[in-house]
């Protein structure tokens, strides 16, 4: 893989920050992910990788409607999602997962 | 099923207003105002589209048996006897994993396609939607 073929193309995080009674542990992991969805101009339909910690990958994926192809649930603490950026960029470059 | 002491949901508030829908006898079902999909378990968008402009709306009650396994090893708090865990397609589309009651626990009685109705079991708090065969 050449340096720079990978690239973040959304980031977010949960709507509102502080305490958000109104969401459970699964529907922040969507909220968050709703809108880094949106950051990037994409849909969930568009998505064939999900990486999470705290929640099921695969829950997380048919929360949000997405049928993955590739799921990683890395759990390692704090770090857990520096290194799922790793392995995403990993999945994506050995084609377990796409981009288009 | 006798002796029933299953572990029970715990309500959140995205599916709060499912199990008020339960507990009232109103089978409660989301659809997106966008897309128009109906879709099941509750959340607060749609799983199609990704909007998050859904509604709740009370759904039929009605269905039709998709599959079904026999347990006859039914976990701790499911009784004794080997029971349905059934799959059901909703006439609004969304499928929904159930258990069929008013109904022998065989496969001469557990037609697939067959037409089924919701019904409502309580457990303290909680409401259970389960199926049974329509007309029964
Ligand atoms: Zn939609």
């Amino acid at each position: 893989m050449k340096p720079g073929s990978v690239a973040v193309v959304g980031a977010a995080e949960t709507t509102r920050m502080g305490k958000i009674p109104e969401l459970s542990v699964i529907g922040l992991h969507a909220d968050a992910a709703l809108n880094a969805l949106a950051d990037a101009g994409l849909k969930p339909c568009d998505i064939d990788g999900v990486a999470t910690a705290g929640e099921n990958p695969t829950a997380i994926a048919h929360y949000l409607g997405i049928t993955p192809k590739w799921v990683d649930g890395t759990a390692v603490g704090g770090c857990s999602f520096m290194l799922h950026v790793r392995h995403a960029a990993a999945a994506i470059a050995s084609g377990l997962c796409t981009t288009c | 099923m006798p002796n029933d002491q299953r572990p029970l949901p715990t309500p959140t508030p995205e599916t709060a207003h499912f199990w008020e829908g339960c507990k009232a006898g109103e089978l409660r079902l989301q659809r997106c105002t966008g897309c128009d999909g109906s879709y099941f378990p509750p959340r607060p968008f749609c799983p199609a589209c990704g909007s998050r402009d859904v509604e709740v709306y009370a759904a039929s009650g009605k269905a039709s048996l998709y599959s079904y396994v026999i347990n006859h090893r039914p976990p701790p708090g499911f009784g004794s006897d080997p029971y349905a865990i059934a799959v059901v397609t909703l006439a609004e589309g969304p499928r929904m994993m159930t258990n069929i009651v008013e109904s022998p626990q065989t496969p001469e009685a557990l037609k697939l396609d067959m037409p089924l109705t919701v019904t409502f079991e309580a457990f303290g708090e909680i409401a259970l939607p389960f199926f049974k065969p329509a007309g029964v």
